[in-house]
């Protein structure tokens, strides 16, 4: 993947799901630390492929 | 808006999300307001990141001041104490108060330059007299976030008050803004005045040494003795970076890194404490290794680790550091390597009347050792500390490029 497309990736992760947070999709507090888990490790993931 | 990657800030990006993978495990215990908190944790990720990214004056103005907010509720709404918004408020106010003087510094590079970018800076010539000006509004704004002595004051306050996640982020990640701001915005670009004032800079470094390591052995609560712990490490750091030489600069950045780890791992081990006993005060403590065998094991691992022990992260860091500021400053060197022996005492000293001695009953009444998940998590911190330490050449190799090309920037300006 092109390093900027990556950059704007991992950034737009951190702001998207900040605002998924916020969606009827997810309901309980559960769901929320579960999603915000995933992002965050999705997002170390992609850090490490810089 | 230009943004770039070199090898000093892609470990700070990759210690920004690894830390925060941390944090989100350990705040699965957070049960108040939990879309509100979550959603702040995120936001501050993204804020610190793309202060990490962005090469233009401006914008990392705007994203090193959004970080203010999310981490200010952080503080005020989650903190343990009632106390909380009196240091939430601290933390503000001087953050707050050193942006507003590089803010000015913008303006000043606006009018001048024509451009708040990162390239139209470093190829404009400044006179000198401009050059010291930019370069004393922002230290005082870099000084602050590091923090150098004097403007350390808000950080113990802000430690003691934030909660587990907030004191881990702090000192793992907020504090290294302030040495990544030196390495990318002032030094290269303001060489002439950073020779100027380099006397001025080593002295602040050495005074927060020495003065933080002393200030360390008189505390009483355990998030404070590695708040100012922090200080005397992020300062010996800058003193590295301010050595102007491969091994400073190389030691400086790995010492951010290492500190990264090691004082994010004793944060959260403070929280386990917390967790369980509701109180942070040593006095209340004793004899915990008969109760809590992992904890103290953990603990161990990392009061070692913190005191510079080779083998592990700080030790790397340390090292380096001390070969770079020999070079440059031996009294400076002698002074800050002297330091490191309040180092051991205080942390050993902590260690000690923490898990050793008899148990005071009275006070601990619940036998129960850390989660799974605390044990998990301080198992990935424990890893990356004896990997960084046994195996530097690994960062080192990634780093040294751009440490040169720093150097490079820094001898043609």
């Amino acid at each position: 993947m092109v390093l900027s497309t990556l950059i704007y990736t991992i950034m737009l992760l951190g702001f998207g799901g900040g605002l998924f947070l916020w969606t009827p999709i997810v309901k309980s507090n559960n769901q929320i630390r579960v999603v915000s888990l995933v992002i965050t490790m999705v997002m170390f993931i992609l850090s490490c492929k810089i | 808006m230009v943004l770039g990657i070199d090898g000093i800030s892609l470990f700070l990006i990759i210690l920004t999300t690894f830390l925060f993978s941390v944090c989100s495990l350990v705040a699965f215990s957070v049960d108040k307001k939990v879309r509100l908190f979550f959603t702040l944790f995120l936001l501050l990720e993204l804020f610190i990141l793309a202060s990490f990214i962005v090469l233009d004056f401006l914008m990392f103005y705007v994203f090193f001041e959004a970080i203010l907010i999310p981490m200010f509720l952080i503080i005020g709404i989650w903190g343990s104490r009632s106390r909380r918004m009196k240091a939430a408020n601290y933390f503000l106010f001087y953050a707050f108060f050193g942006s507003l003087f590089m803010l000015v510094g913008i303006l000043i590079i606006y009018l001048t330059v024509g451009s708040t970018g990162w390239y139209d800076s470093y190829v404009f010539n400044y006179n000198l007299n401009t050059q010291k000006l930019l370069w004393i509004l922002f230290f005082i704004g870099f000084a602050i976030k590091v923090p150098l002595w004097p403007f350390h004051i808000w950080l113990p306050e802000a430690h003691v008050e934030a909660p587990t996640i907030g004191s881990v982020i702090l000192a793992g990640l907020l504090l290294k803004l302030g040495g990544y701001g030196f390495l990318r915005f002032v030094l290269p670009i303001f060489s002439d005045a950073t020779k100027f004032f380099l006397p001025l800079a080593l002295t602040l470094c050495v005074i927060g040494i020495v003065y933080a390591s002393l200030t360390t052995i008189r505390q009483v609560d355990m998030k404070r003795i590695i708040a100012y712990s922090s200080v005397a490490h992020m300062s010996y750091g800058m003193l590295g970076i301010f050595s102007l030489n491969y091994y400073g600069i190389m030691g400086g950045i790995l010492l951010m890194l290492g500190h990264g780890l090691v004082s994010s791992a004793l944060f959260l081990l403070v929280g386990v404490l917390y967790d369980i006993y509701g109180t942070r005060l040593i006095k209340y403590y004793g004899g915990l290794s008969q109760v809590m065998p992992l904890f103290s094991f953990f603990f161990f691992f990392f009061t070692i680790a913190n005191m510079g022990l080779p083998g592990l992260c700080i030790f790397v860091g340390e090292f380096l550091t001390t070969i770079g500021i020999f070079a440059t400053n031996t009294f400076a060197a002698v002074i800050s390597a002297l330091a490191g022996v309040f180092t051991v005492a205080y942390m050993i000293l902590l260690y000690n009347r923490v898990v050793f001695g008899s148990l005071k009953v009275q006070y601990i009444s619940k036998f129960k050792d850390m989660s799974a998940r605390d044990f998990y998590v301080l198992s990935i911190l424990a890893y990356l500390t004896l990997l960084f330490g046994v195996c530097p050449q690994i960062f080192i190799e990634s780093i040294e490029y751009s440490v040169f090309r720093f150097l490079r920037l820094y001898d043609v300006k």
